[in-house]
């Protein structure tokens, strides 16, 4: 139950290379038209969706040349176009590599047990047969790690799973099968306690969300035409984000071969920002509130009006890093990826559009534990009010299916929090100005009925506005308010109500 | 004629179906088909069963942490373009003892008990997406019928419920190349309309051996909560789950 115990380093090293090192630009895409998020990007505490971000939706941000000195360098010093070498520049895959991908699953199930084992001493190691024909008789069990380690460690971990398929030709649904099989392979069979169905689940879903988006943010880091120094930085800069992509292109002697780079390596369209700013948790009953600053890194993939080919074609990623103030650097993580979508309605002022869309969210903070991974049709609108504004709403009804919520009465599990299923409500509505300004609405609710943990159904509720105003060229400044609502109803314990605002200054500075 | 030798053929036999299925496609009947498609599955199901069952004012813990359980299960189904219908079946059985609670029941006191579970669901389901691809996700809903029977030793006598409940789920099969597929599937239940909630997940490997005819390793979890507290039957942390042993013929 603790399968990525043994990639936590790793872990810290790619969250620090998303916040950093992203990535390489859409130089390739043809940026036109209006585009908008699936989710539009979050604040507040358990952050569904705020569409306060400066970068959701905003036409003329679409539209803006690229910035040769942003942030990260993104086109290497030494990127001159390299001749093609006369053969052998083709690059993996042709068809699909069966036996290295279960190598490489191979490996990600031995490493970990061996690092358990032999490392860290941890007792759950010590598997043997009598524990596999345990497991394999008893099944699955709910278990007692951590809210960071089963809702954000495992699925980093099931994200290795899927990334050694995808990085050895298979396509999004069948390396997703890799990332299921991974899972249950390790439950079963890599640790001596019982395997946990909440593992299971929230490796494989998670992990595929988590995988995809990898993938997609390595292949856009990745120059197949790059040469020299730069070319290296990119390697590894891939690498470090995707580290089974990575690998699979080291041990086929793609870090140096020069050749054509694949034809989707970049969205259509893109767009981040960066936020810098100050947050103020209020009083809900809990100990103490935070306040402090935070950080947050917010990318939008392709656009949810116009790309319905394959699944992640359009999806939206956010983190955000806390300091002291809060129990958890990295207390925010929201994606929300397009497994579908089609169009419903196209007029001359408005547009309607669906999804079927996958959605990992984790919250880590001091006032609220949730998260998970849920499913959600998703009913996106835009409607042309003039030249210069434009007005977008959101509909979600939701699956959650793998589900946590801290817990006042959990203690007998080990855990501070409970695990379940239930449904979910996001909806979003926003005015945004051609200028980039906008103001919106938003309400999310999440109800969880309780499989694991002190009995009974937690009501979750956001609400809040939020607005931004560009100041100078990609540089503006915006403020949040919301208020976060958890009232837990337990079958055996006094009920509990919690009431939480949150309000957020911010700077921000947008790249595409 | 020995039991090694029978042994010994039907490992041929499945090697040799297994090899010639690996020269074809698994095709993609489950991958999106836009004209008419049947299936139907029979499984050996090695189940097990966890749960407390509150009969009452009593209470007797269910669960074997020593055996699987020998059951059977099986799943039609049958539909044209991007909507089917699909039909399942199974049931298991535990017998065993188990501590048993209640009062005036002296503390440690144990109990055999012969706890049955019996579903049924008739679903309908609807494709997203285009056909003739590698792989189809498809969402789900209907009905799922319940039956849970235990018998207690002596004069604690039996008992029984029945309940039929909302089901609402997702599936997606991807051919993974070769003869081999995949199938991944879950669902959320009950809603307070039958049982309080259920969960449930699945995943299945299979291998198209010959024709339409496919085998199949399938593991499956599914948690029911029934019974508001102080209802006279609950079935409280109840899982059924087990290894599934599948033929499939489909078309």
């Amino acid at each position: 139950m603790s399968a990525a115990r043994g990639l936590r380093a790793l872990l810290a090293i790619l969250v620090a290379c998303l916040a950093t090192a992203w990535p390489a630009q859409a130089q390739e895409a043809s940026q036109t038209g209006d585009r908008s998020g699936l989710l539009g990007l979050t604040d507040g505490a358990f952050g569904m969706a705020a569409d306060d971000s400066p970068l959701t939706g905003t036409p003329p941000l679409a539209l803006r040349p690229l910035d040769p000195s942003g942030p990260i360098p993104l086109q290497p010093a030494s990127a001159t176009p390299a001749p093609l070498p006369q053969d052998d520049n083709s690059f993996c895959c042709d068809r699909t590599h069966f036996w290295p991908t279960m190598g490489e699953v191979g490996i990600l199930l031995v490493v970990p047990w061996f690092f358990n084992r032999h490392v860290s001493d941890d007792s759950t190691a010590l598997v043997t047969f009598d524990s596999w024909k345990r497991n394999v008789v008893q099944g699955m069990e709910w278990d007692r790690d951590a809210f960071q380690t089963n809702m954000w460690a495992h699925p980093y971990h099931g994200a290795m799973y899927f990334n050694s398929a995808r990085g050895n030709g298979y396509d999004f649904w069948q390396s997703s099968a890799f990332s299921w099989g991974g899972s249950f392979l390790w439950e079963m069979f890599g640790e001596a306690n019982r395997p946990a169905v909440n593992d299971w689940m929230a490796t494989a879903l998670g992990g595929v969300a988590l995988g995809e988006t990898l993938h997609r943010f390595s292949t856009m880091i990745w120059d197949n035409s790059a040469t020299g120094f730069g070319r290296t930085m990119r390697e590894l800069g891939g690498f470090l984000v995707n580290p089974m992509g990575g690998f699979n292109r080291l041990v086929r002697g793609e870090w140096t071969k020069v050749g054509e780079n694949p034809d989707d390596r970049f969205p259509r369209t893109s767009a981040g920002s960066l936020r810098l700013g100050y947050r103020n948790v209020g009083d809900g009953g809990r100990a103490q509130p935070s306040q402090g600053g935070f950080f947050s890194f917010d990318y939008l993939y392709g656009d949810a009006f116009t790309d319905f080919g394959k699944p992640f074609d359009a999806f939206e990623f956010t983190a955000q890093l806390y300091g002291d103030n809060e129990k958890q650097n990295i207390g925010l993580a929201h994606l929300t990826a397009s497994l579908y979508g089609t169009e419903l309605k196209r007029t001359e002022k408005a547009d309607h559009v669906f999804h079927f869309a996958q959605h990992f969210d984790y919250v880590n903070i001091e006032t609220l534990e949730t998260g998970g991974s849920s499913l959600s049709a998703t009913f996106l609108s835009r409607w042309e009010l003039s030249e210069s504004w434009n007005l977008h709403t959101r509909f979600e009804p939701s699956a959650l299916l793998i589900w946590g919520v801290n817990s006042e009465y959990s203690d007998f599990t080990l855990r501070d929090y409970d695990f379940g299923s239930g449904a979910g409500l996001r909806a979003h509505v926003t005015l945004r100005n051609a200028s980039g300004a906008n103001v919106g609405l938003s309400y999310l609710f999440f109800w969880q009925h309780t499989l694991n943990g002190a009995v009974g159904d937690h009501l979750l509720q956001l609400g809040g506005v939020q607005g931004f105003v560009p100041v100078y060229k990609r540089m503006g400044l915006g403020a949040t308010w919301f208020l976060n609502v958890r009232d837990s109803y337990y079958r055996d314990y006094p009920d509990v109500f919690r009431r939480n605002p949150e309000f957020r200054i911010f700077a921000a500075y947008s790249f595409e | 004629m020995r039991r090694g030798n029978v042994g010994r053929r039907v490992a041929v036999a499945v090697l040799l179906l297994a090899v010639t299925g690996g020269a074809e496609e698994a095709l993609a009947q489950d991958a999106g088909n836009p004209d008419s498609f049947w299936r139907a599955s029979a499984y050996l199901w090695f189940a097990n069963i966890d749960g407390i069952n509150y009969l009452g004012d009593s209470t007797v813990v269910v669960g074997d942490t020593a055996s699987l359980h020998a059951s059977f299960a099986g799943e039609i189904q049958a539909g044209r373009g991007r909507f089917r219908g699909v039909a399942r079946f199974s049931t298991t059985s535990l017998a065993n003892s188990g501590p048993l609670d209640g009062p005036g029941v002296p503390n440690g006191t144990e109990i055999d008990y012969d706890f049955s579970w019996t579903t049924a669901e008739l679903l309908a389901a609807w494709q997203l997406g285009r056909f003739q691809s590698d792989h189809a996700f498809k969402l789900f809903a209907g009905l799922r019928y319940v039956h849970q029977g235990q018998d207690l030793s002596g004069s604690a006598g039996s008992y029984s419920q029945d309940w039929l409940e909302p089901v609402a789920g997702a599936e997606y099969f991807v051919e993974m190349g070769g003869p081999f597929w995949v199938a991944i599937d879950g669902d959320l239940g009950g809603f307070l309309f039958g049982s309080e909630f259920t969960m449930r997940v699945g995943a299945e490997l299979g291998i198209r051996v010959a024709g339409p005819v496919h085998l199949s390793l399938a593991y499956d979890y599914l948690q029911t909560e029934y019974g508001e507290k102080g209802a006279a039957y609950r079935w409280d942390e109840g899982v059924s789950q087990g290894w599934f042993f599948g033929l499939t013929v489909k078309r």
